[in-house]
């Protein structure tokens, strides 16, 4: 009840932090962690140049009482979510910014951006779903639904977002054009990939899918709740243990590379496949003639005779 | 630039050495099968093969071009 226990999901170290006081609320982000105790707010950080760094020092101090529902930090900014209201401070504890919203809020999800004008992403119970510059006092709307919203992501490219309302269906919007790219019944929870656009994991009730572009979902039991997808990795909440899994991307590759879309067959294999399938890469789009992308292939296995066939073949056309 | 000369390279380099000149030969490429085989020197593959496919009947010429034994 009163440590805070950091686990880092990559590299699957931990540390801990004694705050000697009963803890009413967390929040990390990046490089920062923060955490409220009854009487104060601590902000602890890490080196921001070293990803694998576990060493927190406090960094900050706020000597304030704020009885909010949920707690989220950015890189200079604390968020605090009332049941309509959100609230930015400073990190000197000085009040920024408020927005009231028209409805309870349901989800907020801090999405990255550049220090001090980073977005939250917020869905309300009549459906509506915000996006929130902190740096700006307007909410700009992306999608109205008729259903209260539970859970949302954005993808890494931030045109697409999914949702999952509180009747567990999941809606896929394009946000540009408004357009419903994808709906799915009985999922729990979704992620996006944060490597790859376009790569979506969501788990029901005891299966993984993953769906990549158009493509049918490749599925796989796993009982629990997908939390984040990064690369080859998904992290995934059952009961009250974290695991992270590793998911072959061979299946999805090969059904991009039969349709010779060289790119995202690339793409994939870039966040890991066998040597077999780079060198399956290689040959069929040497065979298609995209060299560079051929050219690519070979390198990343070291496959000199053919980098050099590429090369000839490159200069002879 | 020639596919077969692409799809045959491709084949002879995974290690398809029958095939790749296989493919030559459908093109009516023969002198870069031969050239195929002695590189690797494999003669009596690249004898074979002129004898079954070659031009000139026995006795009438060399029956392997000087010029791609010197390479």
């Amino acid at each position: 009840m009163t440590d805070v226990i950091i686990q880092h999901l990559v590299t699957e170290t931990r540390v801990k932090i004694r705050c000697r006081d009963y803890i009413k609320k967390i929040a990390i982000y990046k490089d920062r962690l923060a955490v409220q105790l009854p009487e104060k707010i601590i902000i602890y950080s890490v080196q921001a140049d070293d990803p694998f760094d576990m060493k927190y020092k406090a960094h900050k101090k706020i000597n304030k009482r704020i009885d909010c529902t949920n707690l989220y930090v950015t890189s200079h900014h604390l968020v605090f979510i009332f049941e309509k209201k959100i609230q930015l401070l400073a990190f000197t504890g000085i009040l920024v910014r408020e927005w009231i919203l028209e409805d309870h809020i349901k989800f907020v999800k801090v999405i990255s951006g550049p220090p001090k004008s980073e977005s939250l992403i917020v869905g309300l119970s009549n459906g509506v779903v915000t996006r929130i510059f902190i740096d700006n006092a307007f909410p700009v709307p992306i999608v109205r639904q008729t259903t209260g919203i539970q859970i949302v992501d954005m993808s890494a490219d931030k045109t697409k977002i999914a949702i999952i309302d509180e009747h567990q269906s999941m809606f896929v919007y394009d946000i540009k054009s408004q357009q419903l790219l994808f709906q799915e019944t009985q999922v729990l929870s979704a992620a996006w990939n944060l490597e790859m656009d376009d790569m979506l994991a969501y788990t029901t009730k005891d299966t993984l899918y993953i769906k990549t572009r158009e493509m049918p979902a490749s599925q796989q039991k796993l009982p629990g709740f997908v939390v984040g997808f990064k690369g080859s990795k998904i992290f995934c909440l059952s009961d009250t243990a974290m695991n992270t899994i590793d998911v072959p991307q061979s299946s999805t590759f090969y059904r991009f590379l039969e349709k010779k879309d060289f790119l995202m067959a690339y793409k994939l294999a870039c966040i890991g496949v066998t040597i077999q399938d780079w060198k399956a890469l290689g040959v069929e789009s040497l065979l298609q003639k995209d060299f560079s992308t051929a050219r690519k292939a070979f390198c990343h296995i070291k496959d000199l005779p053919f980098i050099d066939l590429c090369e000839t073949a490159d200069q002879m056309n | 630039m020639n596919d077969t000369w692409l799809q045959s390279e491709v084949m002879a380099l995974q290690g398809k050495f029958k095939e790749a000149a296989q493919n030559y030969i459908k093109a009516q490429m023969l002198d870069k099968a031969i050239t195929l085989y002695t590189q690797l020197k494999k003669f009596q593959e690249a004898n074979d093969l002129i004898r079954k496919h070659g031009k000139s009947r026995p006795g009438e010429g060399p029956l392997l071009d000087p010029a791609i034994l010197i390479k």
